[in-house]
């Protein structure tokens, strides 16, 4: 059998105020306390703009090798749900502000390693929805004055669902993948250099528990030799890189038993929910209809027009991402061990890169961070910013070395 | 103040065009942006309407009268008149509070904004954070936003006092504000008829004088039309000139924040407070704004023919069937008028006319079942208790809106449903983006018709100084005439939407009347005019109102009330 792997990437920009209006977005606030009459989508309330969205969308595009288009512009996207304020969410339909761009990942060595590229479909803007808060005694929002509750009882529930819309308006990039991973390992491998490329380009903080960034995975396999693609199931609810991994070794292993068992026709397409207790997948709603979002173009916003003057900037300002940091430290005759570990954490990457800047050698210095440095930061559980050794002090202690002027 | 209303016109005849016939011009002194002249308590019936607002000013300023004899004495007025008109959704409290502040100020000496004392309606689609704002509807009943519309704020800066919140079809959707969720306005001229609409409380309020001027919304002519029907002059900016950040969306393409006043100079002081960029409307345009009022001439000052080469085309296509004849021979009238003050005219063609109509309600629609969607029941206005979601949003918006408002989020969201998004919205549209939704989507480029309107209305406009037409087909109708007949209702529109369609800005003041009601029945005469050049429309505007003849635009019932 041949497996068919996409991913649908939501990445929640850092930016410090929300993309259409004023209010910041602290991860964790109480509930209701940073909202305003825009994201609330009170009457009369319009958006506007946040310049940094477009910023970290160009910033991300370009670190994707995409084609930005020149002229874009937001769509409505349309259709209810008590998250959602203004009953449309402001989104990007058939003018997606960059395209056809792709992805180069190294495999880990304990997985075989080896060099993979992964082709990028779109990057678009948009914006975040609100959260549904489940209370059994309905007294989420004393503090506030605006009422959200909804006055009905949810039936699988049992109880009132009240919204906290904090999140509301905070803006998101998705990042949709091509069909192009084969297996978990390539699509988790995937995510984490998507993960690391938006902390590289400072835009997100990539963090999946506070859902800065979710994966929606579509798997589809097909008998080899068959040309259409088998029917195609989405997984959510991965919360890490190894549940995309194990959820989607899961599903493969699930679909691949039905065909092997003649029974191909029960897979059918739906979302289903990957349950990270009993490892495994469930159904969690079957295929509703067609949807029809009715998108049109957002009146309330103007065209976006990205000048040439405006991308070559953001250009020349992009700092050294992740693929072209191990290619150079490739070069510098490390392993492909030795250079995922130091490309793949920013901060350690750069710990390393001011200590050889340092004059240290590169093999010794690569060899203390792996090693006794690697080891006090696990066992004191810190990050290389929190250790008091400078790079400077490393790069001196390594007077020892050959090329060492001190 | 309350002498300065003058009785209507009871002989019609005077009115009728006298084609040929050269007339004189009134050489009072109007108006001056120096010598500002308060209105002569016994003015003649006969003289040309004059600023309100400037008179006022002179009045507070030279201690004639305090803010709060003048507010009392609107409040008197409107009190009397609104058991018979319904203008009025909410009143506001602080009126006399405000105007007592005025005056405060007025005794230390200390500076008082141009608006100081001039009470201004607001129509209910404006919000206002210290009344309710229903928008006519339902499912917005008692609801108080939380902040002032940019217009509204920046009214009350210049020393405004808001007086309340005029009635409206809901949502602006309509054309008699008979769908309101509230009441039924009635027409000054006479209360058996309507206002027009959609700000027909706006209109209606100026022209009972129940306030000086008052902010209404035009998203297809609804500052226009029921400006036309009760014989009041109602401006529609360009579109962007006015924030419309705190006006609630009906189509956000289209809508704009306009003007109602008893004469030219007050719709323009008005626009003066109103424009300009903000940063909370990304539609708010950044052009500059020009002093409006600044190109006013006296009336004494004008030559003998004061709009010698003025451009003026009639758009042919407006007067074709379908326009009452009396209306057209207004219409007529106010062309040879227009011919006396020295203005060439010819008639111009306006190929794409037709179009406008059906593109308008398609876009219309469309845009607001969009911004409509919002109304869900769940974060303010009327909630119905369900015990499944789709229930609660069904039962919230089946009660909460009326039956012209789901028709159109059923049309709207008809033309946007997947296959027929492109055979109506996009053949509809597009402006802005004409480019490449019309040549990459390799459309025809005649299938814009957005984009055909706006180039027709540019080619006239590069002919023209300015292009006139009626503003409504009709003078003022019965209540319940259209009720049952949305096309025909729909059909009224037609003067108006092209306006909206190509983003300019048009001027209607009263030209003249029909026969109907106790008194007459006004005309409109709309003024279109090239993109942010409300100047021109409004320097024309007040030159055509200063030397009309005999013709003064106070309804019955306020010179009637009046005089008890």
């Amino acid at each position: 059998m041949r497996q068919v792997i996409g991913i649908e990437t939501h990445v929640q920009l850092s930016t410090l105020t929300k993309a259409f209006c004023g209010c910041p977005y602290n991860y964790g606030s109480q509930p209701n306390t940073s909202i305003c009459p825009i994201c609330m989508g009170l009457p009369g309330a319009l958006p506007v703009l946040n310049s940094k969205v477009i910023e970290s969308a160009v910033k991300l595009g370009l670190a994707l090798n995409c084609k930005l288009s020149l002229n874009t512009k937001f769509d409505r996207k349309q259709y209810f749900y008590p998250d959602l304020p203004k009953g449309y969410q402001i989104s990007q339909f058939d003018i997606p502000i960059a395209t056809g761009g792709y992805l180069d990942v190294d495999l880990p060595i304990e997985f075989g390693g080896g060099h993979r590229r992964f082709g990028i479909t779109r990057v678009h803007m948009e914006e975040d929805a609100g959260k549904l808060l489940h209370s059994e005694d309905g007294d989420y929002s004393q503090e506030n004055t605006i009422p959200h509750i909804l006055h009905y009882l949810d039936d699988h529930v049992g109880y009132a669902l009240q919204v906290d819309l904090n999140r509301a308006g905070v803006p998101l990039l998705e990042i949709v993948s091509e069909p192009d991973m084969r297996t978990g390992v390539e699509a988790a491998e995937y995510a984490a250099e998507l993960q690391r490329l938006v902390r590289y380009l400072g835009v997100s903080n990539g963090n999946m528990q506070e859902g800065s960034l979710r994966c929606d995975v579509n798997v589809s396999i097909r008998p080899v030799g068959q040309l259409e693609f088998g029917t195609k199931v989405e997984i959510k609810n991965l919360n890490s890189f190894s549940s995309i991994n194990r959820a989607i070794d899961f599903e493969i292993a699930r679909q691949a038993l039905l065909y092997s068992q003649g029974q191909g026709d029960q897979i059918v397409q739906e979302t289903r929910l990957w349950e990270e207790g009993a490892q495994k997948t469930i159904t969690m709603r079957k295929k509703e209809g067609l949807s029809d979002y009715r998108y049109f173009p957002e009146p309330d916003l103007p065209e976006v027009i990205l000048s040439a003057e405006y991308i070559n900037s953001i250009s020349s300002s992009l700092p050294e991402l992740p693929e072209m940091k191990r290619r150079r430290y490739e070069k510098m005759g490390l392993s492909m061990q030795d250079v995922l570990f130091l490309a793949n954490d920013m901060n350690v990457a750069q710990f390393f890169d001011a200590t050889i800047a340092k004059g240290a050698d590169v093999k010794l210095a690569a060899n203390w961070i792996m090693g006794d440095i690697a080891a006090y930061m696990k066992n004191e559980k810190l990050s290389v910013n929190e250790i008091k050794l400078t790079s400077e002090e490393l790069a001196e202690a390594h007077c020892f070395n050959k090329e060492c002027d001190y | 103040m309350l002498s300065t209303l003058h009785h209507p016109p009871r002989s019609l005849s005077r009115f009728l065009p006298s084609k040929g016939k050269p007339r004189s011009f009134h050489t009072k002194p109007i108006l001056s942006s120096s010598h500002p002249i308060i209105e002569q308590p016994h003015a003649s019936s006969t003289s040309p309407p004059q600023s309100q607002i400037l008179s006022i000013r002179h009045s507070l300023l030279s201690r004639h009268v305090t803010a709060t004899q003048l507010a009392e004495s609107y409040l008197t007025r409107l009190k009397l008149t609104e058991p018979q008109l319904n203008s009025f959704l909410h009143l506001s409290n602080n009126v006399l509070k405000e105007a007592q502040a005025i005056d405060e100020k007025i005794r230390r000496n200390e500076d008082v904004g141009p608006l100081a004392g001039v009470l201004v309606g607001v129509k209910d689609n404006i919000c206002t954070v210290d009344m309710p704002s229903t928008a006519g509807s339902k499912v917005l009943e008692n609801y108080c936003p939380p902040f002032d519309a940019t217009a509204v704020k920046r009214v009350k800066e210049l020393g405004g006092i808001v007086v309340g919140k005029t009635n409206l079809d809901e949502f602006g959707m309509g054309s008699t504000t008979e769908a309101s969720a509230f009441q039924v306005t009635a027409n000054p001229w006479d209360v058996s008829r309507v206002p027009g609409g959609s700000s027909g409380g706006s209109a209606a309020a100026v022209s009972a004088r129940q306030c000086v001027v008052s902010l209404g919304s035009d998203t297809g002519g609804s500052v226009r039309q029921p400006a036309s029907f009760c014989g009041v002059v109602g401006l529609k900016p360009t579109y962007g000139r006015v924030s419309r950040f705190g006006l609630m969306a009906y189509a956000s393409s289209l809508d704009v924040i306009g003007c109602f006043g008893s004469s030219v100079a007050d719709a323009g002081i008005l626009l003066n407070a109103v424009s300009g960029h903000d940063r909370l409307d990304a539609t708010s345009s950044k052009q500059e704004v020009p002093d409006f009022t600044s190109q006013f001439v006296s009336a004494t000052l004008l030559e003998s023919k004061p709009l010698k080469g003025l451009r003026v085309g009639i758009i042919r296509e407006t007067l074709d069937n379908g326009v009452d004849t009396g209306v057209k021979s207004a219409i007529l009238g106010a062309v040879s008028h227009l011919e006396e003050l020295g203005c060439t005219l010819s008639e111009v063609s306006l190929p794409t006319f037709s179009l406008g109509l059906p593109a308008y309600y398609i876009l219309a629609s469309s845009e607001s079942s969009s911004n409509l969607s919002r109304y869900d029941g769940v974060r303010y206005g009327n909630q119905v208790f369900a015990d499944e979601l789709n229930a609660l949003y069904e039962d919230s918006r089946a009660k909460g809106f009326g039956s012209e408002v789901k028709m159109r989020i059923l049309m709207g969201t008809y033309a946007l449903s997947a296959g027929y998004y492109d055979a109506y919205y996009k053949r509809a549209q597009q402006v802005l983006q004409s480019s490449f939704m019309c040549g990459q989507e390799k459309f025809h480029p005649s299938a814009c018709v957005r984009t055909l309107i706006q180039k027709s209305f540019k080619v006239a406009l590069d002919e023209n100084d300015i292009l006139i037409s009626p503003a409504a087909p009709s003078a003022a109708y019965k209540i319940g005439e259209k009720k049952n007949d949305p096309l025909a209702m729909y059909a009224g529109d037609i003067m108006t939407v092209n306006v909206n369609l190509a983003g300019l800005p048009a001027l209607v003041l009263p030209c003249g009347f029909v026969e109907g009601g106790p008194a007459g029945l006004p005309v409109g005469l709309q003024m279109i005019g090239a993109a942010f050049d409300e100047e021109k429309l409004l320097k024309v505007g007040h030159i055509f109102e200063q030397t009309l003849q005999d013709c003064r635009f106070v309804p019955p019932l306020v010179a009637d009330g009046f005089a008890q």
